[in-house]
């Protein structure tokens, strides 16, 4: 009772900390910049964070981190805008929304879809707040209980939910996961320390780069795609009144059970380091295609692959900043540069985040909550002008896309190995695309490919083979799993047995 | 002698003298102090945190208060195969004119050294114009149950070390238990130094090391988990041994350790690669100068690096930044510790398919 | 045999190439880090063949297998995409000589006029990259551009 009113203080005071000056005028600026962050291709939140922190140096460490955090917060909200509008995602966390969400927009339903997305983000984030509140107590105990066969539990989850997301023909997208793991294998992080199918190239020691792969894959045939129509990107006339909003919040509501699962997920994969923002983003939206009694209108426009990634990737983000904090443990890539900040602001990560600094704790998942739907309401004035984009000449948007994408795919590791990947990606994508060749188990094998071989072999290192039969943990997720996945393509293949001898009789 | 001929010895000094000092006299502007007025100067690095780029940074932004012409100097990132990338980058655009420094970590002198697969750079052509020292510190997680020294620890018998990648550290400690009489079982592998100590604390390898400043920073944090300091790499003292860091002055060298097992070990290969290892991490970020960079432009740059290392603006700007001063190995003596460690690895002990090669970079 | 089980079976023989070079190449590796890549080189190969063989003996039937692929397009649409790929080549190419700076405004300024745009428009889009790299990427954020083939003779 005495924990639960400490923590509920603790809340409410650091929420008053985010809204009171200047705080909040700091955060909105942040939000700004991670507004803009978002929506160019290959840019996004660790580029913000190298362009931020020399400005909060010397900065209250609630003000800072108000800056800082509102920019991270939001990047994921409108990479959706380009992933929609023009297919092309604005990060690599916003691919799986472009899957469904741009054939929305050429539909002529991309206000559907973006508002669809602003208010998954926003429920999203709310869900993995309010874990955040109900876990505080047994934190500890529980990421130290996560070793390493249980991240592999959870990884194999996540490969297993790329096998739903095959489209038309399982086969085609078992060879395509198998590529994507191959893809994963190239590296210079073999027990010995040799480079493997990696050779004297260097560039390549550090494994393929993943964003102008994703980029080259799933961006250029879009741009080569809307050059050949030659017209605009809505193949079909479009209300250009703000629509779609009430639209986009229903259909959250309707999808209230997805869009929990989806932040659950999310929140989990954020909350477990190592995993990451991809993973959040394709485990939600595997999660989605499993339990649709349609998996087949994924792909095509179906509002549900759009809310789904985004409520999980956003949930992401409040899920990585708990082992960051409380243990000094990135959750993800932008929490290893807020922890290296976190010294200029003069906290220190650890137990006194979760005692004494609970309210800056609180502080910084309210920036998280209350930028999402700053940008949400910015994003929704703004629509108007945004779906404007949709009706821009190919002739003038083409040639946009294509050098900010490549100088997105630059980014990486500034190398023009990147622009080779990219290039490369881009061939090939097109040819999978119009041949029905699915990208996404390729990139979900990438991926998840990498860190399930090395949780794989820390497991069997450290452990032998007791890891499957000692730890119950990893009992509890391969049930998960089953139920999750298992156990709706069994039901699904008994329907549709039902349904055969239905007719057959 | 003769007034006269002591007159002509003088005179013959003094022309002699006068030969020697002319060309200076009349060359003079030659060798006055390099101006940097209106250039830009990039800094090279293969860290990609952070906190180490703002380190960095922030140096640079002193050492370009006492460079002549005070230039612009902006701190690149260039990472990738450990530090591999930027180092043969930095061959192939490095010019004479001061203009671009770099910072090599030791990985990269080692790879050079023992003939590491991919090195296209030439380590012994660039100059030394200081170092900051990076010391490893080996700790333990919390089923390391058995007393608190790494020497207890090694002679119970055998444990597992976690770490990303093989290295010097990870030699140091394979050494010392080698001497105890037990295996340490190494498992390589982690994605992150955050993922070892994550599995240090839940138990699942009982050792690893850190870097020893972040464990002065974090202390609270990591004993909080459980975690538990054992033995340091050490810095090398003025006597040329290894001595314990004074952050760290508490927590033995394994060096030390390794002579308790040991007491005749000073001269065994093993306590040589130690302090070898201890050496070159004493300049683990080493600042290099690009090929026959003239003796002007290495002394300014030495220079200023010292005195933006003392400057206390700069003390107290980088203490409030990252929590520490930064230490500075000045240039001559960093490229005298350079000269004796690459000596030591020429040793065909180091070299690729031998034992000390194995324990650094791994292999078969 | 229709374009698309030609494609097919072009890309099934290609990633079953890809699955017997993966095996060989890790042949002088340790069991530990051969493990992984044969698992997912000998699933590819065993998926390719199956693939191949149900291709070739028309059992493989999906709702995409009968519908046009783009080598059934008007000649002028394929024209188009063949364009594209040699636009795209020449960025590509332009970067790995010249380097961004000079490349992409380049390309933006002079595919908006190849594409009727006017030139105003077209000089616009051109300066907007450019700012974007020399202004932003450069100035500001101080990103180490990759240093193209013939990075020394440009003045920048």
């Amino acid at each position: 009772m005495l924990e639960t009113a400490i923590i509920l203080s603790a809340a409410i005071d650091g929420l008053f900390q985010v809204l009171a000056w200047p705080a909040f005028p700091f955060m909105f600026m942040g939000v700004l910049v991670g507004m803009l962050l978002g929506l160019i291709p290959g840019l996004g939140g660790l580029v913000g964070f190298a362009l931020l922190i020399p400005f909060v140096v010397g900065l209250d460490p609630v003000v800072g981190l108000a800056l800082l955090l509102g920019m991270a917060a939001v990047t994921t909200q409108t990479d959706t805008i380009p992933a929609v509008l023009i297919g092309v995602p604005g990060t690599s966390a916003a691919m799986a929304t472009a899957l469904d969400g741009y054939p929305m927009a050429k539909k002529g339903e991309a206000g559907r879809a973006l508002c669809a997305s602003y208010f998954a983000s926003i429920f999203g984030t709310i869900v993995a707040a309010a874990l955040f509140i109900i876990l505080l107590p047994f934190l500890r105990g529980l990421i130290f209980s996560f070793g390493q066969p249980e991240f592999f539990m959870l990884v194999m989850f996540g490969l297993l939910l790329a096998g739903s997301l095959a489209g038309n023909s399982l086969l085609r997208g078992i060879i395509m996961a198998a590529v994507g793991l191959l893809l994963a294998m190239v590296s210079s992080t073999t027990s010995i320390g040799e480079p493997r199918y990696a050779g004297d190239i260097i560039y390549l020691w550090e494994g393929i780069p993943v964003v102008p792969l994703v980029l080259g894959l799933f961006a250029i045939p879009e741009v080569i795609d809307l050059a050949r129509r030659g017209s605009t990107i809505a193949e079909v006339a479009a209300d250009t009144k703000v629509t779609g909003m009430r639209q986009g919040l229903t259909d959250n509501i309707k999808n209230w059970w997805l869009v929990v699962k989806a932040s659950l997920l999310g929140a989990l994969a954020g909350f477990i380091p190592g995993l990451g923002g991809q993973v959040a983003e394709w485990m939600a939206y595997g999660a989605a295609v499993a339990s649709d009694p349609d998996p087949s209108s994924f792909g095509k426009g179906n509002v549900r692959g759009v809310i789904a990634p985004e409520a999980g990737t956003a949930a992401q983000k409040p899920g990585a900043l708990v082992p960051t904090l409380a243990f000094g443990i990135p959750g993800n890539v932008s929490m290893v540069i807020l922890l290296a900040v976190f010294p200029i602001m003069g906290l220190v990560p650890g137990p006194s985040m979760l005692n004494e600094q609970l309210s800056v704790t609180f502080s910084m998942i309210w920036t998280m909550v209350i930028a999402n739907i700053l940008a949400a309401i910015l994003a929704l004035m703004l629509q108007k002008w945004l779906i404007r984009l949709c009706f821009i000449r190919a002739s003038i948007i083409v040639p946009l896309i294509l050098g900010a994408m490549l100088i997105g795919a630059t980014m990486e590791n500034r190398s023009f190995g990147d622009v080779l990947v990219f290039f490369l990606a881009g061939l090939f994508g097109y040819l999978f695309k119009h041949f029905d060749w699915p990208r996404v188990p390729l990139i979900m094998g990438m991926i998840m490919g990498a860190l399930a071989e090395r949780y794989l072999f820390l497991s069997i290192n450290l452990h032998g083979t007791k890891w499957l039969t000692d730890r119950p943990l990893v009992w509890v997720i391969a049930a998960v799993i089953f139920l999750s996945i298992g156990m709706p393509a069994i039901m699904r293949k008994r329907q549709g047995q039902r349904t055969k001898n239905g007719s057959e009789a | 002698m003769s007034i006269s001929t002591r007159s002509k010895n003088i005179l013959k000094k003094s022309l002699v003298a006068l030969s020697v000092i002319a060309p200076f006299a009349i060359a003079g502007p030659a060798l006055a102090e390099p101006d940097f007025a209106g250039k830009d100067i990039t800094f090279w690095t293969s860290h990609k945190g952070a906190d180490s780029v703002l380190s960095l940074q922030t140096f640079s932004n002193y050492i370009s208060k006492y460079l002549k012409g005070n230039p612009k100097i902006t701190v690149v990132s260039k990472f990738g195969g450990g530090g591999l990338v930027n180092a043969n980058y930095f061959a192939k655009i490095n010019k004479p004119d001061g203009l671009n420094v770099t910072m090599f970590n030791f990985v990269v002198t080692m790879a050079w050294a023992m003939g590491k697969d991919g090195v296209n750079y030439e380590l012994d052509q660039y100059r030394m114009v200081g170092a900051e020292p990076q010391v490893f510190m080996h700790m333990a997680g919390t089923s390391a149950k058995v007393g608190d020294s790494m020497l207890d620890i090694a002679k119970a018998g055998p444990h597992t070390y976690g770490t990303r990648t093989r290295n010097a550290n990870v030699m140091a400690a394979e050494m010392l238990f080698k001497g105890a009489g037990n295996p340490l079982k190494v498992v390589t592998g982690f994605g992150k130094t955050e993922d070892v100590i994550q599995a240090l604390a839940s138990g699942e390898v009982q050792l690893s090391y850190v870097y020893g400043p972040a464990w002065v920073r974090n202390e609270a944090n990591y004993r909080g988990m459980g975690l538990k300091p054992l033995a340091q790499m050490g810095v090398i003292g003025k006597n040329g041994e290894v001595a314990r860091y004074a952050s760290l002055a508490n927590i033995p060298t394994v060096a030390e350790l390794y002579l308790k097992t040991n007491p005749n070990g000073k001269k065994t290969m093993e306590y040589l690669a130690m302090k070898t290892a201890t050496g070159l991490s004493n300049i683990g970020k080493g600042y290099f100068i690009g090929k026959d960079t003239p003796d002007d432009i290495v002394d300014a740059w030495r220079a200023a690096m010292q005195k933006a290392a003392a400057d206390p603006d700069f003390i107290k700007e980088h203490t409030k930044l990252l929590g520490t001063p930064l230490e500075l190995v000045p240039g001559p003596e960093a490229e005298s510790i350079l000269k004796d460690g690459l000596e030591v690895l020429k040793d065909t002990y180091f070299q690729k398919g031998n034992d000390g090669y194995k324990m650094v970079f791994g292999g078969k | 045999m229709t374009y698309r089980h030609r494609i097919d079976l072009l890309l099934t023989g290609f990633f079953l190439l890809i699955a017997l070079l993966a095996i060989i190449g890790v042949q002088d590796l340790p069991s530990d880090d051969q493990l992984f890549p044969i698992t997912a080189g000998t699933l590819l190969l065993v998926a390719t063949c199956i693939y191949a063989f149900r291709v070739l003996t028309r059992r493989h039937v999906d709702e995409s297998s009968e519908t046009p692929t783009i080598l059934d397009l008007p000649s002028h649409e394929k024209v188009t995409i063949l364009k594209m790929i040699i636009y795209i080549s020449s960025l590509v190419l332009g970067v790995m000589l010249f380097g961004h700076l000079v490349t992409v405004p380049l390309f933006v300024f002079i595919y908006m006029l190849a594409h009727g745009e006017n030139w105003v428009i077209a000089f616009l889009g051109g300066c907007v990259m450019l700012i974007f790299v020399r202004g932003i990427l450069i100035e500001l954020m101080n990103v180490a551009m990759p240093h193209p083939l013939f990075g020394n003779y440009l003045p920048f």
